[in-house]
C-alpha cells in the first residue's frame, strides 16, 4: 500500500513504550490461598480446550497496538490507486444554469452534478490540482489550481445554481486560460448539456460528464404583445419539449385579475401558439401553466410581459396643421399622439387624460388642461387670461433681431447645435417662472419652466418662420423637449433587435434605471414584496437584484409624493435552458465530446476509514476492560444461549 | 463381647432380618419349624448382629486444614477437631471403641482406641491440643494407616482434601483391609465462592506452589463449575464404591451437621 506520508510511520515506535509499560503493569499481587489445585487444574482445563488461551490473556495489549498500528497508518495517509477520469491539472465547469434546476432526479440535477464534482475531488491524485468554475450568467471560479480536498470539496458544496442562463463561451475562455501552461490538463464539463452551437474550440482535451434523465418538461416560451391595428394582441407560446404529447391548462391574468383560462394541447417536441385581443390599459400580463404534472422544470411554468401600449405617452396636439410637427412626433418612440383642430379643442378634449399638450398657433379660450405642455408660437390672444393664478405669459411684442447671444446648459438642449438655427421673427414673451434657455438679442427664443406642478416649454415663433425643422437639431430637440416634459419610461425594457417584441430581461441581468432629476430615491417592489430603495444620484442607476422571476415594480419619490412610475420583468424565456432534455454529446469546435471511460489512475485516500477502525477497536477495547480484560470463553456463550432456549 | 450397634452383618441378636435355605452344617435351632410344617421345606431365620464397634476418626492434619487464615474465623481444622470430637463423644457413649488420629506426614498422633464413657475428657484433651502443619499426601498417609489397624471397623475421614497426588488410593486400600469408610469433606465458604479481585499470584499455603489469574467474573465461575465437578466426581466415586461421601462448607454450624445431615445420612443415629 503506498503511503503519501511515509514519515509518519515513525510513530510505530510509540508501541515500544507501551509493551515496556504493559510488562510493568504485569506485576501481580501475591495472595494467599488453602490450595491452588483446584486453580492450576482449571489452568489446564482451559488451556487444554483453547490453545489461543495464552493471547486472550494478553488481549487489551494486542488491541492498543492494533489502535496504535491503525493511528499510524491513519497518519501516513496511505492511498488506493483507482481508475480515475481525471489526472493532472483539472479545470470543472460545473453548469449552475437554471436547467440545472430540474427535479427529474432527486434532489436536483446540480446536486448530483456536485456528488459528481466530489467524486472528481475524491479521485485526485496528491499532486493534482483541480480548478472549479461555476457557469452560470457570469462563469464564476469558485476555487483555483487547488490540490486542497477539503477546500474543493467545501466550495463546490457551497455553489448554488441560479435560474439564468449560461455563459458557455465565456466559461470555456476562462477554462482555456486557466489551463494554459499546464502540461497535463483536462476540462472536465459537468452538465446536462444546452451549451449552444459553434463555441470555439477547446486548446486541452475536454471529457463531459452528462447528468439528467428526462426531457419531459412544458414551458412558456414566448409571452409577448404587440400593437395591431386598433386593439393590442397578446402572443403566448407553449412549448412541449419532451416526448409525450401533452395537455395543459393555461391561465391568463391582466394587472392581477384572471383574464382567461384554457385547456390546450400540446404536442410532443412542438409548440402551441394563442393570440388574444388584449383590453385597452392592458400593462401586466401574466401566463401560468397550471396541471402541470410531469413536469421536472417548474421555473418556466410562468411568464409575464409589460404592454408598452398601456404605458405609452399619450400626446395632442392643437394645431392648424402643420407638417414639421407631425412628421417629428410620428417617429418619437413611445408616444402615441392625437390631433385635433383647434375649434375641437374644448371642455370635452380637456377631459380625457392627455400627458403631453402641443399647442401649435392657436387662440383657445378655455381653461388651460393641468398636464404638460409644449407652447409653439404662442398667440396674443389666448391663455393668457386663462388660469386663476395669473397668466402663464403675457406676449409683448414681436422682435427680429434673432442674433443668439446666450444658451444656458440645460438638458433640453442636450446634443442640440443651436448655432445654425435663423429666425426670421419671433414674439416677445414675457414669463417670469419661466427659465430662458436660449436668448437672442431681441428676447428669449426658448423657455422652459414649472408652474403649479407641470412642466411647460415656451417656442416663442412660428416654426414655418425658421429654418430650425429643417436642422438635425429640430428632432433631437423635439425628443428631449418631450423627455423633459413627460420622463417617460424609467427602465428600458430590452427587446430582441429582429422582432422588436419586449422580452423582459433575463435572471441576474442587471437594468439600469432612468429617472428623472427631479426624483430623490428609488424604489424597486421585487416579486416576492420585498423592496430595495437607493437615493438617487448622478446618471443612470443599475440594479442587480434580477434573481427572482416575475414582476418587479419601480416607483419613485418625488417632492410630490411617492408614485409608481414603471415596471419590469424579469423572467426565464430562454429555449436553450428550457429544453432540458439531457445530451450525450456536447459540440466545441469541430469536436464531438463524449462520456469518456476512466483511463487514469487516481488516489483515494483512506485514512479515514482506518481512524473509524482505530475508534471502533479502541471501543472494544473498553468493552473488554470494563468486562474484566477477559473474553467470555465458549462455554459461557453455551451455557448463556441454553439458558436463553430454556426460557 | 457385642456392642450396641447394630450391624450390617448377619448374627445372633433378637431382631430378625431374613430368611434363607437350609443348608447342612446350619445351626438347627435357628430352623424356623412353623414354616417347615407349614411348606415341609426347611428355613433359617437370619437375625442382625449386634457388634463391638471400632470408630476411627482420621483428621487430615494438613496446612490447607488450617484456613482461612485469621483470629475469629473458625477454620477448617478447628470445624474438623470439633466434629471429631462429637462423633468420638457419641461413640465413647455408645460403648464403642474410638480412634483418633492425625494425618500427617508421619502419623504419630494418635489417641486411642479406648472405650468408655469416662474417656471422654482425655480425647477432647488430646483433641485441644493438636495444631495443623506440613503437608500431607493423603494416598501415603491413608496406606500407612490401613496398614496398621488391628480391627477394621467404621473410619471417618475428615479432610478438605487438597491432595495434589489425590486421595483414591489410600481410600481404596482402607476398604480393602475391611474399614466401613466415611468422608467428610470440608471446604471453607471463600474455597467454595471465592471472590471477584484483579490480576494476582495465588500462592500455595501448603506447596507454596503459584499460580498466576485474573480473578474476574469469568474466571470464577469456572472455578465453580469445576469444583462443582470435582465434588460430583469424588460422590460418584465414592458412590461406586459404597463409600458414605458427606460434602461441608465450614459455615454450616457443626452440631447441626452432627443432629442434622449426618442423622439423615444415617451415619449416626
Amino acid at each position: 500500500m503506498p503511503f503519501l506520508a511515509p514519515l509518519f510511520l515513525l510513530f510505530a515506535l510509540v508501541a515500544i513504550p507501551i509493551l515496556v509499560l504493559y510488562m510493568l503493569r504485569l506485576r501481580r499481587r501475591e495472595m494467599l490461598v488453602s490450595s491452588t489445585m483446584l486453580w492450576q487444574r482449571l489452568m489446564q482445563d482451559r488451556e487444554a480446550n483453547t490453545p489461543w488461551q495464552r493471547l486472550r490473556r494478553n488481549l487489551l495489549l494486542i488491541l492498543q497496538l492494533l489502535i496504535l498500528a491503525l493511528l499510524v497508518l491513519a497518519l501516513a495517509r496511505p492511498y488506493l490507486p483507482v481508475r480515475s477520469l481525471v489526472k493532472g491539472n483539472v479545470v470543472v465547469l460545473l453548469d449552475g444554469s437554471a436547467s440545472m434546476l430540474a427535479e427529474d432526479v432527486i434532489p436536483n440535477r446540480f446536486s448530483l452534478a456536485q456528488d459528481q464534482v466530489g467524486r472528481l475531488i475524491d479521485d485526485m491524485a496528491g499532486n493534482d490540482e483541480m480548478t472549479l468554475i461555476l457557469v452560470a450568467g457570469s462563469p464564476r471560479v469558485l476555487v483555483s489550481a487547488s490540490s486542497d480536498k477539503s477546500e474543493l470539496r467545501q466550495r463546490s458544496q457551497e455553489a448554488q445554481a441560479k435560474p439564468q442562463s449560461a455563459d458557455w463561451p465565456s466559461a470555456l475562455a476562462l477554462a482555456a486560460g486557466s489551463v494554459q501552461g499546464f502540461e497535463e490538463a483536462k476540462i472536465v464539463i459537468v452538465s446536462d448539456g444546452g451549451l449552444p452551437a459553434g463555441l470555439p474550440a477547446a486548446p486541452v482535451e475536454v471529457i463531459y460528464i452528462p447528468i439528467g434523465e428526462s426531457t419531459e418538461n412544458l414551458a412558456i416560451s414566448n409571452l409577448s404583445t404587440r400593437a395591431g391595428g386598433t386593439e393590442s394582441q397578446l402572443l403566448a407560446s407553449v412549448s412541449n419539449y419532451g416526448l409525450l404529447d401533452r395537455q395543459v391548462l393555461l391561465s391568463i391574468e391582466v394587472d392581477n385579475t384572471l383574464f382567461d383560462s384554457r385547456l390546450i394541447d400540446v404536442p410532443a417536441n412542438n409548440t402551441t401558439n394563442i393570440t388574444w385581443d388584449l383590453p385597452e390599459g392592458s400593462a401586466v400580463i401574466t401566463a401560468r401553466l397550471a396541471d402541470n404534472e410531469g413536469d421536472h422544470f417548474p421555473l418556466d411554468d410562468s411568464a409575464w410581459t409589460i404592454h408598452e401600449g398601456g404605458l405609452e405617452m399619450r400626446a395632442l396636439i392643437v394645431t392648424e396643421g402643420n407638417r414639421f410637427l407631425d412628421t417629428v412626433f410620428s417617429v418619437l418612440p413611445g408616444i402615441s399622439v392625437s390631433r385635433i383642430n383647434p375649434e375641437g379643442f374644448d371642455s370635452e378634449a380637456l377631459s380625457e387624460p392627455f400627458d403631453l399638450y402641443v399647442f401649435d398657433g392657436i387662440s383657445v379660450t378655455e381653461s388651460t388642461p393641468d398636464a404638460d405642455m409644449l407652447i409653439i408660437d404662442p398667440h396674443p390672444s389666448t391663455l393668457t387670461e386663462a388660469t386663476e393664478s395669473g397668466p402663464i405669459y403675457s406676449v409683448t411684442g414681436v422682435f427680429t433681431n434673432t442674433q443668439v447671444v446666450r444658451v444656458v446648459d440645460s438638458p433640453i438642449l442636450q446634443f442640440v447645435d443651436w448655432g445654425n438655427v435663423n429666425v426670421r421673427q419671433a414674439t416677445w414673451v414675457d414669463a417670469p417662472w419661466a427659465q430662458p434657455i436660449v436668448t437672442a438679442e431681441g428676447g428669449p427664443l426658448l423657455l422652459a419652466g414649472e408652474r403649479d406642478g407641470r412642466r411647460i416649454v415656451i417656442i416663442p415663433f412660428r416654426l414655418q418662420d425658421s429654418d430650425l425643422p429643417l436642422q438635425i437639431a429640430f428632432p433631437v430637440l423635439m425628443a428631449n423637449i418631450t423627455g423633459w416634459l413627460s420622463p417617460g419610461r424609467v427602465v428600458t425594457s430590452p427587446m430582441t433587435q429582429s422582432t422588436g417584441v419586449n422580452t423582459g430581461y433575463a435572471p441576474g441581468e442587471p437594468v439600469t434605471l432612468l429617472v428623472n432629476p427631479g426624483a430623490t430615491d428609488v424604489r424597486v417592489r421585487k416579486p416576492d414584496g420585498t423592496t430595495w430603495t437607493t437615493e438617487v444620484g448622478r446618471g443612470p442607476l443599475s440594479y442587480v437584484e434580477t434573481n427572482q422571476s416575475g414582476v418587479y415594480e419601480v416607483f419613485v419619490q418625488t417632492s410630490n409624493g411617492t408614485q409608481l412610475v414603471d415596471y419590469f420583468v424579469v423572467g426565464l424565456a430562454d429555449s436553450a435552458e428550457s429544453n432540458i432534455a439531457p445530451v450525450e454529446s456536447l459540440a466545441i469546435g469541430h469536436t464531438f465530446v463524449d462520456t469518456v471511460g476512466e483511463e487514469n489512475i487516481g488516489q483515494r485516500e483512506i485514512w479515514s476509514w482506518l481512524a473509524i477502525l482505530a475508534i471502533s477497536v479502541l471501543l472494544i477495547e473498553w468493552w473488554i476492560y470494563y468486562r474484566g480484560a477477559q473474553l467470555p470463553s465458549l462455554s459461557y456463550w453455551k451455557d448463556r444461549l441454553g439458558r436463553r432456549e430454556a426460557k | 463381647m457385642k456392642g450396641e450397634r447394630r450391624s450390617h452383618k448377619k448374627g445372633s441378636s433378637i431382631e430378625f432380618a431374613d430368611y434363607r435355605n437350609y443348608t447342612r452344617g446350619d445351626d438347627l435351632r435357628r430352623l424356623d419349624w412353623n414354616i417347615f410344617a407349614r411348606l415341609e421345606r426347611p428355613f433359617v431365620k437370619l437375625f442382625e448382629e449386634e457388634e463391638d464397634l471400632t470408630v476411627q476418626l482420621l483428621i487430615d492434619a494438613s496446612s490447607s486444614m488450617d484456613w482461612p487464615e485469621g483470629k475469629g474465623k473458625l477454620n477448617k481444622f478447628q470445624y474438623a477437631l470439633r466434629l471429631a470430637g462429637a462423633l468420638g463423644y457419641i461413640g465413647l457413649a455408645s460403648g464403642d471403641q474410638v480412634t483418633v488420629g492425625l494425618i500427617d506426614d508421619d502419623n504419630n498422633r494418635v489417641w486411642g482406641p479406648h472405650r468408655g464413657r469416662g474417656n471422654v475428657m482425655r480425647m477432647l484433651q488430646f483433641l485441644e491440643g493438636s495444631n495443623a502443619k506440613g503437608l500431607t499426601e493423603l494416598n501415603s498417609s491413608l496406606k500407612r494407616w490401613s496398614v496398621r489397624a488391628h480391627r477394621p471397623g467404621l473410619l471417618f475421614l475428615l479432610s478438605d482434601l487438597f491432595s495434589p497426588s489425590g486421595f483414591e488410593d489410600g481410600l481404596k486400600a482402607l476398604q480393602s483391609r475391611g474399614y466401613d469408610v466415611g468422608l467428610i469433606h470440608l471446604l471453607s465458604p471463600d474455597e467454595i465462592a471465592p471472590t471477584v479481585g484483579d490480576d494476582v499470584k495465588l500462592i500455595d499455603v501448603e506447596t507454596n506452589a503459584k499460580t498466576e489469574i485474573s480473578l474476574d467474573a469469568a474466571t470464577i465461575g469456572l472455578y465453580r463449575s469445576r469444583l462443582e465437578r470435582w465434588r460430583s466426581e469424588i460422590a460418584s466415586t465414592c458412590a461406586g464404591r459404597g463409600i458414605h461421601y458427606i460434602p461441608v462448607s465450614t459455615d454450616l454450624r457443626w452440631d447441626k451437621l452432627v443432629l442434622q445431615t449426618l442423622r439423615r445420612k444415617g451415619v449416626v443415629r
